[in-house]
């Protein structure tokens, strides 16, 4: 299965006309050079970006893998839920660098259903990555750190440099650790 | 990855662009003239760059520097070298070179200045010489006063201002300032064979002596020293001054000036005076503006050749490169207190690298300054006599009337 080719980054997909900014073409997504607000022009954009690219890429380095579920690959049942014997499709997966926040990973016995394993992780992503790598996280993707794999609970873009939505800085996902039988990624046992 | 994550990085990337005038801010350096061998501006700003953006950590950590920062820098080190040399020239060669005209020397960077000082010393005494009236370049007047013997109208006393002064400041409009008056008596020289100056010689000695005593041939000669005359102008010069009248004046009051003795006959008496104006007034040497050397602003002290500058000079111009590229750097990296990054911020060393470069810049400046001082033709010619000294002092102990055949 091929990797998507349309434009999965809202901002720049026109499929996401609530982005734009009143359909006008001279500022923002239309118009690379426009960033409004005195503070964090393009050059100390990009001065800033370097600083992050050098902090994620050469001396963090934690390097993720981002599957993006595959909605017209995946069958439903009449509940909308994926098929259980097929599973969820995934698009494959692509490499992105991020700051991974872990939370101590615990176990459960009491269950009726046997012991179970839980982990919280929130991953921080540059958005300035993810629109180059055309990658959007959306609720259900799934991320592989440490050789376990996180489904993403919920997307959160807040960050903007100067307050202003134009320049979004980061998408912090918060991811849940979740089982690889859910998934149809890792071949198993049958 | 696929996608070119690093496209829009700024950092230095290993190497720069080509040095040309586009890439330096001024390009007073470039393509010079150089000998064989010499390094040019542009390989050194070129290689200096690399050689600054391994000492700041390249290739381990990014340098957010591109190479047009690194030329500025480089640029500006070599420009505030020859700054600093330059003003020590101006210093040592200030005296040598103050109203030398311009037009003799369009650029004096690169050539050494043999000179005295003496024209610039003789210049200024040239004030000290109107007042010691040793020809100074005040120009001195004369001028006169009648002075009465009438019984009736016979005066010691003559004032100055109205018989002078007035009538000069109204024709000049400047006061003046008296120098010297001619009140004196004749001089006892011309009296050595006067009979009745108590001490002469008479006349007969004196047609005697050159041949038209009696009207024929001399007949006696009279052989004395030279001293015999000094001791008679002395001795008619104090039988003048203590049993007769002596000559003298005096000035009294509101400018007035009284004379010694009462006059007992008419005569001129000559005085001679400054303007005041002519004093006063600052000389400028003679010529438009800027034809001739004022101050430090005009002596032509220019650009140099960078591929002349000596091998210390390279280096210190390389060290003082590194601090510009650190604060440089320090400033780029302090533009924020902190940057952000995804779901934080992080706190750079921007302010530890501008630090540390006011300090190395001042430091080598100190350094440089230091160096140039001891080079001062003063402190040379003080050194060369400090050597001087100890050398004697060493030779003294050397053993004597050693032969060595």
């Amino acid at each position: 299965m091929a990797a998507p080719t349309t434009r999965q980054y809202p901002k720049q997909n026109p499929a996401f006309p609530q982005y734009w900014t009143d359909g006008r073409k001279d500022v923002g997504v239309y118009n690379d050079k426009y960033l409004p607000g005195r503070f964090f022009s393009r050059r100390d954009m990009n001065l800033l970006g370097s600083v992050n690219a050098e902090l994620f890429s050469d001396i963090v380095e934690v390097v993720v893998q981002v599957f993006k579920i595959a909605l017209s690959e995946t069958n439903v049942n009449i509940y909308g839920e994926s098929v259980s014997s097929q599973g969820k499709m995934f698009y494959p997966a692509i490499d992105l660098t991020c700051l991974a926040e872990r939370e101590d990973i615990t176990g459960e016995n009491g269950s009726k259903f046997g012991p179970d394993r839980n982990q919280n992780v929130v991953f921080r992503f540059r958005e300035r990555d993810c629109i180059i790598t055309n990658f959007f996280p959306e609720l259900g993707d799934i991320v592989l750190y440490n050789e376990r794999f996180y489904e993403m609970d919920n997307v959160v873009q807040e960050q903007f440099l100067g307050g202003h939505p134009d320049k979004s800085w980061s998408l912090i996902v918060n991811t849940h650790y979740t089982r690889l039988s859910k998934l149809n990624i890792v071949q198993r046992q049958t | 990855m696929s996608a070119n994550l690093d496209a829009d990085r700024v950092r230095w990337p290993g190497s720069g662009s080509l040095v040309t005038s586009g890439s330096v801010p001024f390009g007073y350096y470039l393509k010079e003239s150089c000998s064989a061998g010499e390094s040019t501006f542009e390989n050194d700003c070129s290689s200096s760059a690399m050689w600054a953006a391994k000492r700041l950590g390249y290739p381990i950590v990014d340098i957010e520097l591109i190479d047009v920062n690194f030329y500025a820098c480089f640029e500006e080190s070599v420009l505030e070298y020859n700054r600093v040399v330059n003003e020590f020239n101006i210093v040592n060669n200030m005296a040598d070179l103050t109203g030398v005209p311009q037009s003799q020397f369009p650029n004096l960077t690169g050539l050494g200045v043999k000179s005295t000082g003496l024209p610039f010393v003789v210049q200024l005494s040239k004030q000290y010489g109107s007042e010691a009236l040793v020809n100074g370049e005040t120009p001195l007047k004369r001028n006169f006063i009648y002075v009465s013997s009438s019984m009736a109208g016979s005066e010691q006393l003559y004032d100055l201002n109205k018989l002078i002064g007035d009538e000069i400041e109204h024709l000049t409009g400047s006061r003046i300032e008296i120098r010297r008056v001619f009140h004196h008596r004749p001089p006892a020289i011309a009296r050595v064979y006067d009979p009745f100056s108590m001490t002469g010689m008479s006349y007969g000695n004196i047609l005697s002596e050159m041949g038209f005593g009696a009207y024929s041939p001399a007949t006696q000669f009279l052989m004395t020293p030279l001293f015999e005359d000094l001791l008679r102008v002395q001795a008619i010069d104090l039988n003048d001054m203590i049993r007769k009248s002596n000559y003298s004046f005096e000035i009294v009051g509101n400018n007035k000036l009284r004379i010694f003795p009462i006059p007992t006959h008419n005569f001129k008496l000559w005085v001679d005076y400054y303007l005041e104006k002519d004093k006063n007034i600052t000389n400028f040497y003679s010529g438009s503006r800027y034809e001739y050397v004022s101050d430090p602003s005009d002596i032509p002290y220019e650009y140099c050749k960078y591929c002349k500058i000596n091998q210390p000079g390279k280096q210190w111009i390389k060290k003082y490169f590194l601090a510009l590229c650190k604060e440089t750097l320090g400033r780029i990296l302090q533009k924020y207190s902190t940057v952000p990054i995804p779901g934080g911020e992080v706190t750079l060393d921007g302010a530890e690298l501008r630090a540390e470069a006011k300090d190395e810049t001042s430091t080598l400046i100190e350094k440089l300054r230091d160096m140039l001082e001891k080079s001062l033709r003063v402190n040379q010619l003080e050194n060369k006599d400090k050597e001087s000294d100890a050398m004697n002092k060493m030779l003294s102990r050397v053993p004597l009337h050693i032969y060595i055949g």
